[in-house]
């Protein structure tokens, strides 16, 4: 049972739709991006001292501008401000790391508190000003005074120049020293340091553009095995490659592909297996993959066929003409694992999102809205009627609305606790059942 | 508004009260409908403010998938048969019918079926907008020469790759008409979409419901699908 931990309900506007959600590595602090080129960061509060077997609630950490809208003069063509995504570095001092990307510049920024600050230097006053040397008669030594606490967000690295497409993904690597960067037809390997150049590791741009037929659509690294990476394509195929076996990897290890159902061929066959995201397992064994209609885990040791299917909003099938027409068949959902790699979670329409136990086969269909906004509402259980006996509580097909949808969503990396992406709301709910047994 | 689109709703309703080959006019007007939502979106491809490269495959795939199955059906010198969507494999061969008339054989002996070189050449010509060159080599100074002529604002694709785009629509759409002769649905093309203002398109990224199907007459369209639903 999940019951909401925090909402943060934005005022509607363009710019404010979120476009990203990330944990860090610990759960403790939690990113968002959205289309106005911010990024908020949320963190776990310390045990209350009223509810001292809850576990806090996440408050707004810190907020900075991460990109600007940019015009290109030279290709006459507008740079969105807009965070494709997110990726925090594995923390490695008291600072936390995160890389934020738009559509072509990668940015890493430093987030680290202070609160302290040095008080009674000799040459400079309070405000930093020189002071008058007249006025100074004798040496005193500075000391460190307390202050509240700051959050400061500085920008460390700019990786810009190296995409002409719109980067789609970035993945730190477990080296914790590269990462890549993956647009529509390149991938790009990174060094964390190193601003002016990166390394082209795939390229699927033809020579001919007229004969291009398929993109990429996502890509990430290994979790553990810091050579593999894996990519995956507007044809629905997954590719794993490994940078030992050549630099440039145009040609994949491993081709993760299902043959076609012949019963389920329509004109749109290729558009819904268009794959919109790709996640390895915490375990590495696995990968997890979402289609317009489907989530399917996949086995590395399979190529052939995903080892799991999971139908996911299935009802719109018979409705993929209007879906195609209205450009919802476009949407890219996105999914994730929890920390045990035993359930997975994905979004569709009318702010329902769904969870899929692996071991039992059940799944469920949640709704993230306004109504379940209160403090420790509990999530009820959503039902879509197709066709025969409509309970009370149900919703029809047609009555749901393609304007709501969650496309983000995250998964704390040890707890049950989920991040929900609502269009311009941000939603965090925990299991019930755990909290209570803290 | 889109009449054309009006149009095949009506068509649809009247060809399916005819009776006894209902499967195959829905066929070949579900195709027809997805033929023309993507010749449609792929005449805005270039116009939206952000050109999306993955879209434009995906419809461009659309169209030469069903390009691929009307040239093979035309090669057989047959019009698409009974088959239901879902049931049969797109391109094979479609039980014959043979009141099909002089349009379809007519267009046997033509090889040159455009409809996919023409999404071909959007593709390269959206590459062009996005990459600022053909082939991936930046031209500088074509650009900007491009920009103070066209006084191309932001959110815009430039001068060239507009008049590309709409320079190979127009190739397709006289091509295209020639060869097939289809229906009479593409005639009244160009007044629909291509000569509107640009500042007043309706963006499908801008109402959630796109511009189809509310720039439209809802009541048809919901009978096209709910034909398309039962079929």
């Amino acid at each position: 049972m999940l019951e909401l931990l925090a909402a943060h309900l934005m005022a509607v506007s363009d710019s404010d739709i979120i476009s990203t959600v990330e944990f860090n590595q610990t759960g403790e602090l939690l990113a968002t991006g959205d289309k106005g080129g911010r990024v908020v960061i949320f963190q776990r509060e310390t045990e209350s001292k009223n509810e001292p077997y809850c576990p806090g609630e996440y408050n707004v950490y810190s907020t900075f501008q991460s990109h600007e809208p940019e015009f290109d003069y030279l290709k006459s063509l507008e740079i969105e401000e807009k965070i494709n995504k997110i990726r925090w570095l594995p923390q490695q001092n008291a600072a936390h790391f995160l890389l934020s990307t738009n559509d072509k510049t990668i940015k890493l920024w430093k987030v680290s508190e202070r609160d302290k600050r040095p008080e009674g230097y000799n040459l400079k006053d309070e405000e930093g000003r020189l002071k008058d040397l007249s006025t100074v008669t004798s040496l005193q030594v500075p000391v460190l005074k307390p202050m509240d606490l700051m959050v400061e967000v500085s920008p460390r690295r700019v990786f810009a120049n190296a995409h002409t497409y719109h980067v789609n993904s970035i993945s730190v690597n477990s080296d914790c020293e590269t990462y890549m960067s993956a647009d529509d037809l390149r991938i790009n390997l990174w060094h964390l340091g190193i601003t002016d150049r990166s390394f082209n590791i795939v390229d699927i741009k033809p020579a001919n553009m007229e004969e291009l037929t398929e993109v990429i659509t996502a890509a990430e690294f290994h979790p553990h095995h810091c050579n593999l990476f894996v990519y995956s394509s507007s044809k629905g195929t997954l590719r794993l490659c490994d940078m030992r076996a050549s630099a440039l990897c145009d040609k994949h290890s491993k081709l993760f592909e299902e043959p076609e159902d012949p019963s389920n061929r329509s004109f749109f066959s290729e558009i819904i297996s268009s794959v919109s995201d790709v996640k390895f397992s915490h375990s590495g064994r696995y990968l997890l993959t979402r289609d317009y209609l489907t989530a399917k885990v996949w086995d590395l040791n399979m190529e052939n066929k995903p080892i799991e299917t999971y139908q996911v909003h299935d009802y719109l099938r018979s409705k993929l003409c209007s879906l195609y027409e209205n450009d919802c068949i476009f949407d890219k959902f996105e999914c994730a694992w929890n920390g045990t790699d035993s359930v997975i979670m994905t979004g569709a329409y009318n702010n329902f999102f769904r969870m899929f136990d692996r071991n039992t086969k059940r799944d469920v269909t949640l709704e993230a809205s306004r109504e379940s906004s209160k403090p420790r509402a509990v999530l009820k259980p959503r039902r879509v009627c197709v066709g025969g006996k409509r309970r009370k509580d149900d919703i029809a097909v047609d009555s749901l609305d393609y304007t709501k949808k969650i496309l983000h969503t995250a998964w704390h990396p040890a707890e049950n606790i989920i991040a929900i992406a609502a269009t311009n709301n941000l939603y965090i709910f925990q299991d019930k059942v755990n909290s209570e047994m803290h | 508004m889109h009449w054309w689109l009006r149009m095949t709703g009506k068509g649809l309703k009247r060809k399916l009260l005819e009776g006894p080959e209902g499967g195959a006019v829905v066929y070949e007007s579900q195709r027809q409908l997805v033929l023309d939502i993507s010749l449609d979106k792929f005449q805005r491809c270039g116009m939206l403010a952000e050109p999306s490269l993955l879209r434009s495959v995906l419809i461009g795939n659309t169209l030469r998938q069903i390009q691929e199955e009307i040239r093979l059906e035309v090669a057989m010198g047959q019009v698409p048969g009974a088959r239901p969507l879902g049931e049969a494999p797109l391109g094979s061969r479609p039980a014959g019918r043979e009141d099909a008339g002089e349009d379809w054989t007519a267009l046997s002996s033509e090889e040159d079926f455009s409809l996919s070189s023409a999404v071909s050449s959007i593709l390269k010509d959206l590459d062009t907008v996005i990459d600022g060159g053909p082939g991936g080599g930046r031209t500088p100074l074509g650009s900007i020469e491009n920009l103070q002529e066209g006084g191309a604002g932001p959110r815009r694709a430039g001068p060239r790759g507009e008049a590309a785009v709409f320079g190979s629509l127009e190739v397709m759409r006289s091509s295209y008409l020639r060869d097939v002769a289809l229906d009479d649905l593409f005639l009244d093309i160009d007044t629909s979409a291509c000569e509107r203002d640009l500042p007043g398109l309706p963006s499908p990224a801008g109402s959630p419901y796109g511009p189809g199907l509310s720039a439209r007459d809802g009541s048809d369209l919901e009978h096209i699908m709910e034909i398309l639903v039962r079929s």
